[in-house]
């Protein structure tokens, strides 16, 4: 395939914006407020006038009780005018005021024409440019759970903001009556007017939206993008979102939704390992309530550790990370659990093809504490114990998981939210050799509003993941342990300065012991029990940052995040030659420097709104990783190792730029188009011929490199009416550079696919019914294959060339799912969900081999293994 | 230990729904290599270098030989040339090896010019090789062998495999990183890999396993090359680390050898 050329993409990018900004200025055209009419009215009363508006012209109205009990009459009479040209003219003396919402009309009182009314022209003009913070928390009525990233905007003015991720807002207003809407994604909007005189704590509740047919259609702006937020290369879904995607086996998979995003690809077939913006698996920093996962994988990685019952929120950074989030070089995973219900106690579960679930929460003290315990178990094993092949009932196959979480509100200014995760799998043959591996974190986090404008957080947080391998024979036995446990203490605050800043700082350390090995062994095999030395360090970052409105229409953030990494004794640190023999070592004391990295890593944003609709956006972001996953894999595989740097590995470091165009079109459809150029340094790849079961330093079988990335992805999404869905484009490249591989020329990594396409899409056929389908397509992974083989020992073996230069064919799949609701009412609630994974069979590769021919030995041939294909799944759900 | 997790991802695969099927794939054509396959033992009259050169992917199995090179093995100052008994085979058996000397090769193809050297270690005893009844399937029989390692130098093992004398395409090695000194059991794995019951092991098999102690380059050689082809979950493929200088593939070893035979019960 012709290779990319920088300046034919960046003309490709100029092309695709240049349509994009033709295709708004068309679209622009259509307002309702353009439509022509004819009408004449005298002294009509302000709701019957608008509905006889409505009933000439068929644009319809939104307004509050306040406008439909209004006594304001109405006088009017035009001949083929705009709406917009009548309704000024009508509402010309009156306390009201019109603005397009979607693609109705919205009418609510002016506070400026009212308060011209009644205090006139004696007031005191100073007066009105008092300012008043209004704060809060957003929570969901029926579970009191707090709600992330709620929009709170104020209706006829440029003016929004967003609960944080504990539900938290504050917005700070000139004295005067504002109508808000405040709405989140699965709720219904919640509209209040305020008269804002003073500070004022607003708590709102919203109730569900429950997805009813009659209930989806309404048209949410809120559920659009934010266009004027400088934050770019985000992702957020909500779990009702995932729910309704088609997998593998029916288990609800979050990271197998993000796959099907554009910039997100899958690490193989059925996996739940994810590449990001060219990023390897270990590059993404995934955080399970602030507390980092180090294995997000469940059966080698066929299913992601996310148990979907106990999660609330998800958010993705592709790019433009905010400051306070670190650690991981190509995205951030920032997964919350849900709080527990504090209104009632719920039990909800499923049973699937290879799983059951349960989920049990409830208040502990109804309004003021919570607790929420959610668990998941594979049941395939119990399949093999029917096996005859004694081989096959002897093993051991199966995963659990338990999400556990309490929450106290300990008054109006603090919270304080306990959550602990434990998973472990077990994979073992007969003989008891086998292994298993699990994570476990537990966070402790203290919310507390210091006053309406400064949020605070504290956390403590502990994360563990292990592994153990075990082969045992009749005559001997060996185990292997391996072990990475951090302690984490967190500060962020988030200060709501005035009403163009909101700045945030805090703090972060982190203590990481990493055990590389412990080997026991025993019986006659002549391997001696050893122990490789523990690692020690000690990772701060301290950050700042502020998102300023500079205008209407430009926002800027900007912050900067130093990270130092500092290696502690005990420990035997060496140096090493060109050929990854030592040639020196330095013995360490406990406690010593061994050496501290600093690294400034900035992160600035910007986003100008062009327009009512769309906006720009770009940003720069630096992000630094110190601990590093050494893998010769691509699927995640448990024994990969982790290390921390050392004096010879370096911090990984990437730069990123991205520039991005946003949206919304109408009031279903939202548009993104993103570009990105990453660099990355201080790459790891395996040395040829390295030996990972070794005690010599890892670094000897080690080499160093460079990488850079860059692509487009193109998104355009449908969030309301009967059909919803995405269409997801990406155009990529990524490759490496490393000294001592592929004649130390630039080469494809593994993960590099040019083109990737998803299309996915729910439809809601009835009340009970709904149907989902969804459609991947990507080049092959790039791969070695033979250019050549010669005969050795009385064998075949192949000669390859270049690295990665060849394709694996294109991979593409269509699954579908259904889901009936069986009964729902609010005692209780079922469903049943079916899906085809790979309807159409695709015989998409996992590998490709080659080998001797098994019918003509004087041949070779390559051999395609192929996993899945047309894999049925139905799963029960139920809730009460 | 990487090996007892890639057998259970393979069982696992195999209890889920994989298949495998023969595709056609269009592979680049080969640029040809030298392959250069020499060494000597310490049993008398064994050196042979084998000179090849690599082929089209869709061509047929065999040695693709090539005639007149000029091959030369060298110790302490003596120089022996080796002659071409077929095309391709270079052999003599003017020189016998010794643990503890080192050998040094020289191979001229039209004017290009392969050297490699490699040093016999001392010769550790092959103690034993059983096999238990229940280390036996046919499909899969796992024999143990025994030996004691030497403590303090570092040794490196190869173990070839035989089946009724013919070759198997599976060996062993073996360093003492973590066993210096102990007396070692160590399975060889024996199997059929194919779908053709007709090459299972059956009573009265004859399995032979033919022990070498090599050196560090031919260990690392030996090692890379059974990883040559990447792994199934994701390793790239990649040539083994050659001990021979100038650009061909292959190796040269200098080792010992001791052969013991089991006959399946």
């Amino acid at each position: 395939m012709k290779k990319l050329e920088p300046v034919g993409f960046l003309t490709f990018i100029a092309v695709v914006l240049l349509f994009l900004i033709v295709l708004q200025s068309r679209a622009h055209a259509q307002s309702p407020l353009d439509k022509k009419l004819s009408i004449s009215l005298k002294n009509e009363q302000l709701k019957k006038a608008l509905d006889k508006i409505t009933s000439i012209s068929g644009t319809k109205f939104t307004f509050n009780e306040q406008i439909a009990s209004s006594s304001i009459k109405i006088s009017i009479t035009a001949r083929d005018k705009s709406l917009k040209e009548i309704l000024t003219l009508a509402f010309a003396d009156k306390p009201l005021q019109f603005s397009i919402l979607d693609k109705e009309v919205f009418i609510r009182l002016d506070p400026e024409k009212t308060k011209k009314d009644e205090a006139g022209p004696a007031a005191n003009p100073a007066q009105s440019k008092e300012k008043y913070t209004l704060s809060g928390t957003v929570k969901s009525q029926s579970t009191g759970e707090t709600l992330i990233a709620a929009t709170i905007r104020i209706v006829g003015a440029n003016l929004a903001t967003a609960s944080n991720e504990y539900g938290f807002y504050s917005i700070t207003l000139i004295k005067g009556s504002y109508d808000l809407e405040i709405s989140a994604v699965g709720s219904k909007t919640y509209r209040v007017r305020i008269d804002l005189k003073e500070n004022t704590n607003l708590n709102a509740t919203l109730t569900d939206d429950q997805n009813l047919l009659e209930t989806v259609t309404i048209n949410s702006t809120s559920a659009q993008r934010n266009i004027g937020n400088p934050q770019m290369g985000m992702e957020r879904l909500s779990i009702s979102e995932t729910k309704l995607v088609p997998v593998l086996m029916g288990e609800p998979d979050l990271i197998k939704t993000l796959q099907l995003l554009p910039g997100v690809k899958t690490a193989g077939e059925g996996n739940g390992g994810m590449f990001v913006r060219g990023g390897t698996a270990d590059q993404n920093m995934i955080l399970l309530d602030e507390a980092p996962v180090y294995n997000a994988s469940h059966l080698l990685g066929f299913f992601s550790t996310f148990n979907s019952d106990a999660i609330k929120n998800v958010t993705l950074y592709k790019s433009g990370m905010p400051a306070q989030y670190g650690g991981g070089l190509s995205s951030v995973l920032d997964v919350k659990m849900n709080d527990g219900n504090n209104q009632k106690l719920g039990v909800s579960g499923g049973i699937g093809l290879i799983a059951a679930r349960l989920n049990v929460e409830g208040p502990i003290q109804k309004d003021k504490s919570s607790f929420l315990i959610s668990a998941r178990r594979t049941y395939a094993d119990m399949f093999l114990k029917l096996s005859s092949d004694t081989s096959i009932n002897n093993t051991q196959l199966y995963f659990y998981d338990v999400n556990a979480k309490a929450n106290y509100i300990l008054g109006d200014k603090d919270r304080l939210f306990l959550s602990g995760y434990f998973g472990k799998d077990v994979l073992a043959s007969d003989n008891l050799s086998g292994i298993n591996w699990g994570n476990a974190t537990a966070t402790m986090r203290w919310n507390h509003v210091f006053n309406n404008k400064l949020f605070s957080n504290t956390s403590v947080i502990f994360s563990n993941y292990n592994y153990k391998v075990q082969a045992n024979t009749d005559e001997n036995s060996l185990t292997l342990f391996s072990q990475i446990r951090d302690w984490n203490v967190k500060e962020d605050i988030q200060w709501y300065a005035n009403e163009q800043n909101t700045i945030s700082f805090g703090l972060n350390s982190i203590f990481h012991t990493i055990k590389p090995g412990e080997v026991q062994a025993t019986g006659n095999s002549g391997f001696i029990s050893q122990n490789l030395q523990n690692r020690y360090s000690l990772e701060n970052a301290v950050y700042v940052s502020n998102t300023w409105k500079a205008s209407s229409a430009l926002t800027l953030t900007y912050g900067l995040r130093v990270s130092a990494f500092t290696i502690l004794g005990p420990g035997d640190y060496y140096s090493i030659n060109q050929a990854g023999d030592i040639i020196g070592s330095t013995a360490y004391k406990r406690g010593e420097l061994v050496k501290t990295y600093v690294n400034l890593e900035p992160r600035l944003a910007a986003a100008l709104q062009v327009g009512e609709w769309a906006s720009v956006k770009a940003s720069y972001v630096r992000n630094v990783q110190n601990l590093h996953l050494i893998s010769n894999s691509n699927a995640a595989s448990p024994t990969d190792r982790w290390v921390a740097s050392t004096n010879i590995i370096k911090p990984e470091l990437s730069d990123q730029v991205s520039l991005g165009y946003y949206r919304n079109i109408g009031s279903a459809y939202e548009l993104t188009v993103e570009t990105y150029y990453k660099t990355l340094k201080n790459q790891i790849d395996y040395r040829n011929g390295a030996d990972i079961f070794t005690n010599r330093p890892i670094e000897t079988q080690l080499l160093f490199g460079k990488g850079r990335a860059y692509g487009m992805e193109l998104l355009l999404k449908k969030k309301a009416g009967r059909l919803s869905g995405w269409l997801g484009y990406t155009l990529s490249k990524t490759e490496r550079k490393i000294d001592g591989i592929n004649n130390n020329q630039w080469y494809n990594a593994r993960q590099d696919k040019t083109h990737d396409v998803s299309v996915v899409s729910v439809y809601k056929l009835s009340q009970k019914w709904s149907v989902s389908a969804n459609w991947v397509y990507s080049t092959g992974n790039a791969v070695t294959f033979p250019n050549g083989k010669y005969r050795l020992l009385g064998q075949s073996y192949f000669y390859f060339s270049e690295r990665n230069a060849d394709r694996m064919p294109a991979y593409h799949r269509l699954d579908l799912g259904a889901t009936r609701i069986l009964k729902q009412n609010k005692k209780f609630s079922s469903e049943l969900s079916f899906s085809l994974y790979n309807a159409y069979g695709r015989k998409n590769p996992f590998r490709i081999t080659f080998q001797d021919s098994e019918s003509d030995p004087n041949r070779t041939e390559a051999i395609r293994t192929t996993l899945f294909r047309f894999i049925p799944s139905v799963s029960y759900n139920f809730k009460f | 230990m990487n090996s007892i997790y890639r057998f259970l991802l393979l069982s696992m695969m195999v209890l889920l729904w994989s298949c495998e099927d023969a595709i056609e794939l269009k592979l680049k054509d080969n640029t040809p290599k030298y392959v250069i396959e020499g060494m000597i033992t310490n049993e008398p009259g064994v050196c042979q270098v084998n000179v090849s050169q690599t082929k089209n992917f869709g061509d047929d199995n065999q040695f693709n030989g090539i005639s007149g090179a000029i091959v030369k093995v060298e110790n302490n100052g003596t120089s022996v040339l080796l002659n071409e008994i077929s095309k391709g085979i270079y052999t003599t058996t003017a020189i016998n090896g010794t643990p503890g000397q080192t050998y040094f090769l020289s191979v001229t193809i039209q004017g290009e010019m392969f050297t490699a050297s490699s040093t016999m270690p001392e010769h550790v005893p092959f103690l034993d090789f059983t096999l238990k009844p229940k280390d036996y399937d046919s499909t899969r029989t796992t024999p143990m062998v025994k030996f004691k390692d030497t403590p303090g130098v570092a040794n490196y093992y190869w173990f070839q495999q035989y089946i009724n004398d013919k070759i198997q395409r599976e060996y062993k090695v073996l360093n003492d990183e973590f066993t210096s000194g102990q007396e070692i059991n160590e399975y060889l794995v024996f199997e059929n890999t194919t779908k053709d019951h007709g090459k299972n092991i059956v009573k009265g098999d004859r399995l032979t396993a033919e022990m070498h102690c090599i050196d560090a380059s031919v260990y690392t050689y030996m090692f890379s090359l059974s990883n040559a082809n990447g792994s199934s979950d994701g390793a790239a493929p990649a040539n083994p680390v050659t001990n021979i200088n100038g650009g061909a593939l292959g190796f040269f070893s200098a080792h010992t050898v001791q052969r013991k035979t089991i006959v399946v019960p």
